[in-house]
């Protein structure tokens, strides 16, 4: 528990908390018995208690012992829990009291690291990495965040360093070779970067984060070569991770990918099918009230988010809002139509620009 | 590069109430946001319920956790009969006198009303929060073991934050009654929160300004069975009627 401090008027007091003859405020044996009264709550906390009574008021405030050498026992579950700052001044008192400490230093550096005070993070970490000479286990550990933290400085050639030193230490390190591919993906040696993304995965199949950015360094590398390989491990992260972040990145990617489909077979001309889905789209939302069309546009976007398969024409989808069955080229046409009634200045990256004008045009002379 | 994934147990409670309410749920993080985490519920316009959460850390899970439980409860009460809390001007209205008399010549006459209408929002606003907190915290509690850590470490920070309520400096700047009601249901986060984290202690600030009976009043009222098809309804209903704040509000639906 962290330190508390408040106030309060002797007179709200509740002295039904107070042994009879000491419920008056303002009386000696008042203060006594609220002092008692405190003393007795905070004492299976140990720390320190200070009650003062000034004014009228009892003013309180508590604050946990100052840890003599705090063990790392009891730290580790505080850093578990990600309560930081409980955690930052036992690990410091830690490291003033044994200023080699291995743990202390290595996680102080990694939540300087966090907190974005890099500098003080490659020191620190940097010195992990010789005191954890005999422990290649730990060492590896302290490598990666060493690395992790001159990535985040920029300082490629630092990080390289030492995620490759991890890595002679510890091959089998899944977030080193993650590390270690994301360095390389960035600065450009994309198939450098697959690879080390590759070996992380046959570690651990399981990690999302590697298997997206495997996915988008194959796109970047080669689309059309890798495109059903990223398709896969995207649609992989979205079914394991349907919300967040991460599942959003890959969303977005697909739609890419869908995208680029839509071009794959005509880059240069139109799509009639998609053309006719759009005309379609256009007759059926005119047709329409607000609250009816919003209705059909929340539900396709949301199917949508999921990622569309353009180029399937085996893939059949219903609706809610819609009878029949629908395409997923019907459906892009039908959000990009949508998009384009809701904020006609707005696209909706679907790649569809062409045909919906096309379609816009044909509306236009059949309407009048 | 992608940094922050919510953990597995939110992805389950979230598909739980895909499942209950038939209807997508979005999840976006939106570093803008006021509070830690918003809930829209789906409307007939708008067919996709919208978590949205403040800040990409770790913590970020349990906010959406708690924001999915309360969802979980709302897309229960049939469509028809879902309503929202809304001021009643008299109430309003005597909130921003009472602020106005408060601080007579020290704020000009529109600062005070601007005043007083935080006051007033503000209390309805936890009001229609807390009670139903509450209970979604203790859900969570039980239901999803797995974020106990992180519950935790949530819990026990807003209690901290709550504390200066107490400060007699608030009682100069607020009315008495509203005052009291908020100090009652932050009193009772405290001691529910004591009770999950074990640590008695965090109660004791509101133990000794004398909130401890009507706190534990407030909390049996979120852990009662619900009699209605619209439980947080009843929540905020009965700790209304605990706290004198049965005539500032109307129920309308939407």
């Amino acid at each position: 528990m962290e330190g508390t401090a408040f106030t309060l008027e002797e007179a709200t007091f509740d002295a039904s908390l107070l042994p009879e003859g000491s419920r008056t405020p303002g009386t000696v044996a008042f203060h006594r018995a609220v002092t008692d009264y405190f003393q007795k709550s905070y004492a299976s906390m140990g720390g320190q208690l200070s009650v003062v009574f000034a004014a009228g008021r009892i003013e309180v405030a508590w604050e946990p012992a100052a840890a003599e050498a705090p063990a790392m026992a009891a730290i580790g579950p505080l850093l578990q829990q990600r309560r930081f700052d409980e955690a930052r001044p036992l690990l410091e008192t830690l490291l003033q009291l044994q200023p080699e400490h291995p743990e202390a230093l290595y996680n102080l550096g990694v939540l300087a690291s966090e907190e974005g005070r890099l500098e003080e993070a490659r020191l620190l970490l940097r010195r992990a990495v010789i005191i954890n000479a005999g422990d290649s286990h730990a060492q590896a550990n302290a490598q990666v965040a060493l690395g992790l933290a001159a990535l985040r400085q920029e300082d490629r050639s630092e990080a390289r360093q030492a995620l490759e030193a991890a890595i002679d230490l510890e091959p089998r390190n899944a977030f080193a070779l993650r590390s270690l591919g994301s360095l390389l993906v960035i600065a450009g040696a994309l198939a450098a970067g697959i690879e080390r993304f590759r070996q992380a995965l046959a570690v651990a199949p399981d990690d999302l984060v590697t298997t997206f950015n495997l996915a988008q360094a194959l796109l970047e590398l080669n689309h059309q070569e890798h495109r059903d390989e990223a398709d896969r491990l995207l649609l992989l992260v979205i079914e394991a991770q349907p919300y967040g972040e991460l599942s959003n990145k890959a969303k977005d990617l697909r739609g890419s990918i869908a995208s680029r489909d839509l071009r794959a077979e005509q880059p240069e001309g139109v799509r009639q099918d998609a053309v006719s889905f759009c005309l379609q789209a256009l007759q059926l939302f005119e047709a329409m009230d607000q609250q009816r069309f919003m209705a059909v546009l929340s539900e396709v976007a949301a199917m949508g988010q999921g990622g569309l398969q353009i180029n399937e024409p085996g893939t059949s989808r219903s609706l809610k809002t819609l009878p029949g069955s629908w395409s997923d080229l019907a459906l892009a046409c039908l959000i990009h139509v949508g998009m384009k009634r809701l904020m006609p200045d707005e696209d909706s990256g679907l790649g569809i620009g062409t045909e919906y004008e096309e379609a816009l045009r044909l509306h236009g002379v059949g309407g009048n | 590069m992608p940094a922050h994934a919510l953990l597995p147990a939110v992805n389950r409670l979230l598909q739980q109430v895909e499942e209950a309410s038939g209807l997508p749920v979005a999840v976006a993080q939106q570093s803008d946001l006021e509070n830690l985490a918003t809930l829209r519920p789906a409307t007939p316009e708008r067919q996709a319920h919208l978590i949205a959460y403040r800040d990409a850390d770790e913590a970020s899970s349990y906010h959406v956790a708690f924001e999915a439980a309360l969802l979980l409860r709302i897309v229960q009460v049939p469509a028809e009969q879902r309503v929202n809390l809304n001021e009643k001007r008299e109430a309003r209205e005597k909130v921003i006198s009472q602020v106005e008399k408060l601080v007579k010549g020290s704020l000009s006459l529109a600062l005070a009303r601007k005043a007083g209408l935080r006051f007033y929002d503000g209390l309805m606003v936890q009001l229609r929060s807390t009670g139903p907190g509450l209970w979604a915290d203790r859900w969570l509690f039980e239901q999803v073991p797995e974020l106990r850590g992180l519950q935790a470490a949530v819990l026990q920070s807003q209690v901290q934050q709550n504390v200066p309520c107490l400060n007699a400096e608030v009682d100069k700047m607020g009315p008495a009654d509203v005052v009291k009601a908020s100090r009652a249901m932050n009193a009772a986060y405290a001691f529910q929160t004591a009770e999950l984290v074990g640590i008695p202690p965090l109660a004791i600030p509101y133990q000794a300004a004398g909130f401890e009976d009507l706190a534990r009043e407030l909390i049996a009222i979120t852990r009662a069975e619900p009699t209605t098809a619209d439980p947080d309804r009843e929540i905020v209903d009965g700790w209304a009627e605990k706290l004198g704040l049965s005539r500032w509000y109307v129920w309308k639906t939407p």
